[in-house]
């Protein structure tokens, strides 16, 4: 790269300064052992284990479609966890973006847990196809060839096919693990010796990488949750998915350092001052979440076509009704109002708190958007209402801890902090002002 | 710099005087901030100016007479926006069947000039409030002139609503005021919606370009008092008028300065006023064009009615916005003395890489668009989108899918887009592009109904031409305006952003 050696006669107040040797930095402050890591990774294993393996049985004792329903609900609440991470970590890169130095390996922590919970999703689909026949994604099965909507299903079918629902599914997963893969090594590689060369190499990865990203990110909204009812239709689809996770995102990311800071790690590299700027990005996505949400159901209330009210009719009434209002309140007004004060985002356990409330939220908003598809048509004595409900709980909290335990072990696989980042210095004298 | 005393040093460091030294320019890197290291953050000032300079210099744009090329160009386009006036004259006298409006394109030139205008009105609070809330410090060198651009922008945009309701001396109904036949507006319609999101968008972006100016307004009277205290002679209104400019200078900056005095109490209600209007502003900038937007996507017609437009519309409008600021501001660099110390090529290359992205989220939208077409299985909303690309007006389409989604991938090469020349073309185009996004949404999925005994093609007159034409005339004219008696520059953020400005400036190794 030319570019390099022309940096090389920069004025001197315009290089920042390098942050080696900032006590912050101190080997016993951004390392954590995998022994002391390994009895959490156990016990997250252990309960995701359990979970899932609850829900599964429960889909032999009860029924299927709603264990598999209850898996991807917490699967997709993972994943899209996973995805804001890789997008975010790729446009804090193009962005120049200074102040993350000290977060950014966890954030990249994140994001190379995308493609696994992305094959995740690829198991989920398969068990519903060769299982049970395709019950979930119904379009996979036979039971609307008889129907009205056999003529919709054949309209459809050259993107609605078994073999490119698959292929796409594996261009995707293939995709997140290039791209996560490749700026986690580079970002590892700069470990042993500081190189800025190898962050201009993560940003030119990036680059490309977010337009890829967005690409099979939202693709994978369509096929994942939108196409469980292939009558349903949205443009707006894929930004719903990603405003959604945004907002858990980020919770994750401040859950993550809050956690490090109890065990007395990144003291003095992660503090108010970040937690302050990371409860801001929360605010932003929660306005970000409701302001998609609200235009996506708006536009379609007002213009009151059935064939696209219909799936809104079914959520936003009867044994839904609940969920319609908790997502307004719990996902919106409520963090909003919360998130405004200043000292909410500086204070890491008012902030851990909002931060677990968003996760949780954001399970309920993938319940609302996947569940109703289990029972739709279904008479009501058919439906076992909350006497199933453990099988959702397993599902979505097995999926949860099993990404715990994973991400703990990533966690606790090497350093905490990319040490040699170029813009240390910036992100650990990062200040507010205000 | 061991030859003067250190306390010495540290007086003139705090004047902005400081030791000048050549600014270095590291071969390869342009104009010596086209630096991609990572471990550099390359200078956003030039030249290595002291915080005198950036007085002197923008204060200069205002007090210095223009170049010859400012009152030829002002006088051209203040006739082409009198021209326009004309037009408008005659269309209120006539009637908006001077249009070529017919039973089927009943809104075509007249909305989409007013969108276009909108979404132009949607990069300067967006560079000047968004930016600021992401500690940018970049934005420095646009944000006044792109406020500026904004508020001229809505202005032309306000027009167009304002005359194509036919009798336009009614145009107060658009108001829900009382009155005595009890007629309101209709609540329903996201075009009084759009009334409302407009005049609060308009008024607060208005708020946030004038605040902002205050400080520097003040700098211009105290500026003009001094030479006035100075005595001496100075130039005169006119030959047989002699009342010195300065004097006039001072009343009238000092009335707009609203009794600044530069005090720290000042400064600390400024920053927290100026950091609330920002953090207003944001929601606004979404707001306003999603409400534009649902103009459209509240209908049914096949083509509008689609859940991604709010979001499309407001990538749309910054994309168009950072367009036109390129637009201008790319020329003014070149016209007028300095300027390009004060916006480098790097401001020019990041803004390019902000066409590159918007240009790329909107040729995804209109992907989507395609593709949920297709998927949705409706006939009618299939024929819109196909008729679009291959109908009648398939070179409206291929033109705005040229210019939007294809121009811009040119910034991917570093070179094309830190040159000026190539980025000012692309910005043309991109501007003749927007325009086309917005007649291809309107007119393309009016003029084919669901009946072919309803289709009829959209022509416009001389009339519709000259108003638009005639909107540049305006718009062009303000901005002239603006550059001549406003600083177009915000003087204390610039020298806030300087080395000299750091805590650390002198102490760091090296430095001296």
């Amino acid at each position: 790269m030319t570019h390099m050696s022309a940096s090389e006669h920069v004025a001197p107040e315009c290089r920042i300064p390098p942050a080696t040797g900032h006590p912050a930095l101190a080997a016993g402050n951004v390392t954590i052992d995998a022994a002391s890591a390994r009895s959490a990774v156990r016990l997250l294993l252990g309960v995701g284990a359990v979970g899932v393996g609850l829900a599964i049985a429960g889909g032999f004792v009860a029924n299927g479609k709603h264990a598999l329903a209850a898996l991807l609900v917490g699967n997709m609440a993972v994943l899209s966890i996973c995805a804001v991470a890789m997008i975010l970590t790729m446009a804090f890169h193009l962005v120049n973006a200074g102040w993350w130095a000290g977060f950014r390996r966890q954030i990249e922590n994140i994001a190379t847990l995308t493609p696994v919970f992305g094959a995740t999703t690829v198991a989920i689909a398969a068990a519903d196809y060769y299982v049970l026949g395709g019950s979930l994604w119904g379009w996979m099965g036979t039971q609307y060839a008889a129907t009205d909507l056999a003529y919709l299903l054949e309209k459809k079918s050259a993107y609605l096919n078994v073999p490119f629902f698959f292929g796409r599914a594996a261009v995707y997963v293939v995709v997140w693990a290039i791209l996560t893969q490749v700026l986690f090594r580079l970002s590892r590689k700069a470990d042993a010796a500081p190189d800025p060369s190898l962050t201009a190499r993560a940003r030119f990865t990036s680059a490309w990488g977010i337009l890829v990203g967005a690409l099979t990110v939202a693709f994978a909204s369509y096929d994942w949750i939108m196409g469980l009812d292939f009558r349903f239709f949205s443009t707006m689809f894929p930004v719903r998915f990603f405003a959604a996770g945004a907002f858990a995102g980020v919770a994750v990311l401040v859950l993550v350092l809050v956690l490090l800071r109890r065990r007395g790690r990144l003291e003095g590299v992660i503090g108010a001052e970040h937690y302050h700027d990371l409860g801001k990005l929360m605010f932003a996505f929660t306005v970000f979440w409701a302001y998609i949400a609200y235009f996506e159901y708006f536009l379609y209330w007002y213009g009151n076509i059935p064939e696209e009210t219909a799936y809104f009719t079914e959520r936003a009434t009867g044994a839904w009704k609940p969920f319609f209002y908790a997502l307004c309140f719990g996902h919106f007004a409520a963090p909003f109002l919360i998130l405004i004060f200043r000292g909410v985002k500086r204070n890491p356990r008012l902030l851990t708190l909002v931060a677990l409330w968003a996760v949780f939220i954001h399970v309920i908003d993938m319940v609302f958007l996947i569940r109703p598809m289990v029972y739709a048509g279904v008479p009501a004595a058919q439906n076992p209402g909350l006497g199933a409900l453990w099988i959702d709980i397993a599902g979505a909290v097995g999926m949860l801890a099993l990404f715990g335990g994973l991400l703990a072990r990533r966690i606790g696989s090497g350093p905490l902090v990319g040490v040699n980042d170029p813009r240390m210095t910036e992100a650990l004298e990062h200040k507010n002002y205000v | 710099m061991s030859s003067i005393h250190p306390d010495q040093a540290t007086a003139e460091r705090l004047a902005g005087l400081g030791q000048v030294r050549p600014h270095p320019i590291p071969a390869g890197s342009g104009d010596g901030t086209l630096i991609d290291d990572p471990a550099v953050r390359p200078p956003l000032v030039l030249n290595n100016r002291s915080f005198r300079d950036v007085t002197d210099i923008v204060c200069g744009y205002v007090e210095n007479k223009p170049g010859k090329w400012w009152m030829p160009t002002f006088m051209m386009t203040a006739t082409i926006a009198g021209i326009g006036g004309l037009f408008i004259l005659y269309l209120v006298i006539t009637g908006i069947g001077t249009w070529g409006l017919n039973n089927q394109v009943g809104w075509a030139w007249d909305i989409t000039n007013f969108v276009f205008w909108i979404g132009i009105g949607h990069a300067g609070t967006l560079i000047s409030a968004i930016l600021c809330l992401f500690k940018q410090k970049w934005r420095t060198a646009v944000n006044r002139s792109a406020e500026a651009m904004t508020i001229f922008a809505v202005i032309c945009a306000a027009t167009f609503p304002g005359i194509h309701i036919g009798r336009q001396w009614m145009a107060w109904f658009l108001l829900p005021l009382p009155n005595s036949n009890w007629i309101w507006p209709n609540f329903q319609s996201p075009l009084l919606w759009d009334v409302f999101a407009i005049s609060t968008y308009g008024t607060v972006s208005a708020m946030f370009w004038y605040m902002g100016m205050i400080p520097d307004l003040a700098t211009l009277r105290d500026r003009a008092d001094r030479r006035l205290r100075a005595g001496g002679e100075g130039p005169v209104l006119l030959p047989f008028l002699p009342i010195r400019i300065d004097r006039i200078r001072g009343y009238v900056y000092g009335f707009l300065a609203m009794g600044w005095r530069f005090s720290n109490r000042h400064w600390h209600r400024y920053e927290a006023a100026y950091l609330l209007l920002a953090g207003m502003s944001t929601p606004l900038v979404l707001s306003v064009h999603s409400i534009v937007s649902t103009d459209f996507a509240t209908s049914i017609l096949p083509g509008w009615h689609t859940t991604i437009f709010p979001p499309y519309f407001v990538a749309g409008a910054i994309f168009g916005g950072f367009a036109m600021v390129l637009l201008l501001l790319i020329p003014a660099r070149e016209l007028y003395p300095n300027m390009k110390d004060l916006v480098t090529k790097r401001h020019i290359e990041n803004m390019a890489k902000i066409l590159l992205v918007t240009g790329s989220m909107v040729g995804f939208a209109y992907a989507m668009e395609f593709f949920i077409a297709w998927y949705g299985a409706n006939a009618y909303e299939q024929f819109a989108f196909i008729n679009r690309a291959t109908g009648p007006y398939w070179w409206a389409y291929w033109t705005m899918i040229s210019c939007n989604v294809l121009s811009p991938q040119l910034f991917w090469m570093k070179r094309m887009r830190t040159s000026a020349g190539v980025v000012f073309f692309v910005s043309v185009l991109i501007t003749i592009g927007m325009w086309f996004e917005r007649f291809v949404i309107i007119t393309t999925s009016l003029n084919r109904s669901f009946l072919p005994g309803e289709w009829h093609m959209f022509f416009a007159t001389p009339v519709d031409v000259m108003i638009f034409v005639g909107s540049f005339g305006i718009f062009v004219t303000l901005f002239l305006l603006f550059l001549r008696f406003l600083p177009a520059f915000p003087i204390a953020e610039i020298k806030a952003i300087l080395p000299q400005a750091s805590p650390h400036h002198g102490h760091a190794k090296g430095g001296h």
